[in-house]
């Protein structure tokens, strides 16, 4: 007798440790460790081909890893197949069954209930979504927004131990974006239904995960906090992919004290507040965020003469894109409440360099 | 409604009109009228009466029917085989599918006689294992008949099928799996209603196709084996029974087209229409 689905606990530990797939010779997901807590949700993030939607299979039992063990709770789960993992996948089109009313959908996945306690998940989840008045609707005959929550609660019906989003909000509009991504948030904390999200889009990742693995090339590149990985990004590649930096060529002057000094390549020098943990002559990448640049109409100790090339009001805010010393392009957010005159065309700009990160140049 | 597009159709609409709908509607004439020129449904009743030509009637729908059938069956794997397939080997599935189509029905006939003949493969075959005492020919029945429209109509299946699922979301059945389905109820819950409308659209097709396929049901057939195509050849290009000839057609086209009104009526089924 197998066992009944609703006993099957919400919200289980995913533990991922030494994941490889390859198709054809070309490695697709190359040494992948990673773990989610219990009722959390990660975010998977990358750009196309990066290895995500791989890893999204494999955890979901769609795809067997050549090497490596997926863990959910203490079941290891590696060789169990999908019809078998209880494992809710949201599609990224959704792919709810075009012929099935909203209702048979959710309830596709229940087969195994009783008549009656069928019913009552399916209405159960219907009014978690807010979609009762459609229970005989098509799939066709409902807006995207609308097809995504269904896609919602025909994942969560069998009560899974894990949620799979692949790329859950791509397809819909900007503004029902941000109103859908806080209203899964919302149902996953009250669930407290373990949760990753795959997507390319690092604002979505950071607007609704706990945690964010970073994937690139089919390796995970860092994991952990989307504040942690904005402050203290651990490579160039993370740096520019969690949100945006401007990346200056330097290399290292001195080194030898406290205080290193770099030399950017239009010869100018930046004296920089800590030891720069290179040695001299090195070559290296200084990123610096939007945030960190100050802009000034006279000139200040150590600041660079810049061109401003365009200036653009993003709510209270403004974006500077500047031509720092005629050659490097560096992006610039201030609030527009304290930048009290029109700036103007030529400006001195500084780094707060004490927030700033300097990389191995590539 | 936009009318801009009227003056496009024109041609399309003449051709038709003088093509078709013209020469159809003197046959429909033809059909009320006796020798002498004054109207009678005498041609109808006759019809009716002679139990020879309801018998062929029969005949006819039910080899439309049957062949149906056999190319479902024909081709529901090669579709399944479709909808796994890469975007390459879908390519080459296509390419296949399309090659008989490029050669004649005439060809395509002959080409089977060769094959069913008596000096042809399958006999030898039978001869050589011993199943068969003596090579002989499996032309001129009926089983050789559906078999042969079978192939030929396959690509007119297929085809439909095909456009259908290059349509649908090819995550669907991982959907069904992640959600504790088996091949088995996948097929039947999930890959065979999306499939629908193009398997309704292909069997009309088919049907149209293998009822009024002359070559092929008088070459392959025999003489013994009469349809309503050879039975309206006849009546015209040997007995010159105009008046009765064009009153088989129109049987003829009533009655499929009622079949085909009733497929097609299913295929715009709302569950079904969605992505047909």
């Amino acid at each position: 007798m197998e066992k009944p689905v609703s006993t099957s606990p919400l919200g289980q530990t995913l533990a991922v440790s030494g994941v490889s797939h390859s198709y054809a010779g070309a490695q697709a997901v190359d040494d992948v460790n990673f773990v989610v807590p219990a009722g959390s949700i990660a975010a998977i993030l990358g750009p196309s081909g990066c290895g995500k939607s791989t890893m999204l299979r494999i955890v979901c039992g769609l795809l067997r890893p050549g090497v490596g063990k997926v863990m959910i709770g203490d079941r290891d789960v590696t060789d169990v197949p999908a019809r078998e993992r209880k494992v809710g996948m949201v599609f990224q089109n959704y792919a709810l069954f075009p012929h099935m009313t909203v209702a048979e959908n959710i309830a596709y996945g229940l087969s195994g209930l009783p008549r009656e306690e069928r019913r009552e998940r399916v209405a159960q989840m219907m009014s978690i979504v807010r979609l009762e008045p459609f229970a005989n609707r098509l799939p066709r005959q409902m807006s995207g927004g609308q097809q995504q929550r269904v896609a919602v609660a025909r994942a969560l019906a069998p009560r899974p131990a894990l949620l799979l989003l692949d790329e859950p909000f791509a397809a819909l509009d900007r503004s029902l974006r941000a109103d859908l991504q806080f209203e899964f948030v919302q149902l996953q904390r009250s669930l407290g239904i373990t949760a990753i999200i795959v997507t390319h889009d690092q604002e979505e990742a950071q607007s609704v995960a706990e945690q964010l693995i970073v994937m690139n090339k089919g390796r995970v590149e860092q994991s952990g906090p989307p504040a942690e990985l904005y402050d203290k990004p651990a490579n160039l590649f993370v740096n520019g992919f969690v949100g945006h930096a401007s990346l200056l060529k330097a290399t290292v002057a001195r080194a030898d004290d406290g205080n290193g000094l770099l030399r950017l390549a239009s010869g100018s020098q930046l004296a920089m507040p800590g030891p720069v943990g290179f040695v001299p002559t090195s070559d290296v990448v200084l990123a610096v965020r939007p945030e960190h640049v100050k802009l000034a109409a006279s000139p200040t100790p150590g600041a660079l003469l810049a061109k401003r090339v365009l200036s653009v009001p993003l709510g209270h805010l403004m974006v500077h894109d500047l031509l720092v010393e005629g050659a490097t392009p560096v992006r610039a957010i201030a609030d527009r409440a304290s930048e009290s005159a029109e700036l103007p065309r030529d400006v001195f700009v500084s780094f707060a360099l004490d927030r700033c990160r300097l990389f191995p140049a590539p | 409604m936009n009318r801009n597009g009227l003056p496009f159709l024109l041609p399309m609409l003449a051709l038709s009109l003088a093509g078709f709908v013209l020469p159809l509607a003197l046959l429909g004439v033809f059909s009320f009228v006796d020798t002498s020129g004054s109207p009678t449904l005498a041609n109808y009743q006759r019809l009716f009466a002679d139990p020879f030509v309801l018998s062929v009637l029969v005949d006819t729908i039910a080899l439309g029917f049957k062949v149906v059938a056999l190319t479902t069956l024909i081709a529901l794997p090669i579709t399944l085989l479709y909808w796994h397939a890469s975007p390459a080997l879908r390519r080459v599935i296509v390419f296949l599918t399309l090659l008989p189509m490029l050669t004649s029905n005439v060809v395509r006939t002959f080409a089977w006689i060769v094959i069913l003949g008596r000096q042809g493969p399958i006999s030898q075959a039978l001869v050589e294992l011993g199943l068969a005492p003596a090579p002989r020919s499996l032309l001129f029945n009926e089983t050789a008949l559906v078999v042969v429209l079978a192939q030929i109509e396959l690509p007119l299946l297929v085809l439909p099928v095909m456009a259908v699922i290059a349509r649908s979301d090819g995550a669907l059945s991982a959907a069904a799996q992640t959600l504790g389905a088996g091949p088995w109820r996948i097929l039947v819950t999930v890959l065979l209603p999306m499939m629908a409308p193009g398997f309704l659209a292909g069997w009309v097709l088919v049907f149209a196709g293998a009822t009024t396929s002359y070559v092929t049901q008088s070459v392959i057939g025999g003489a013994r084996l009469i349809y309503l195509p050879q039975f309206v050849y006849r009546e015209v290009g040997v007995l010159f029974q105009w008046p009765s000839a064009a009153a088989v057609a129109f049987v003829l086209l009533a009655a499929t087209s009622l079949i085909m009104l009733a497929m097609t009526a299913a295929a715009r089924h709302p569950r079904l229409a969605g992505h047909a």
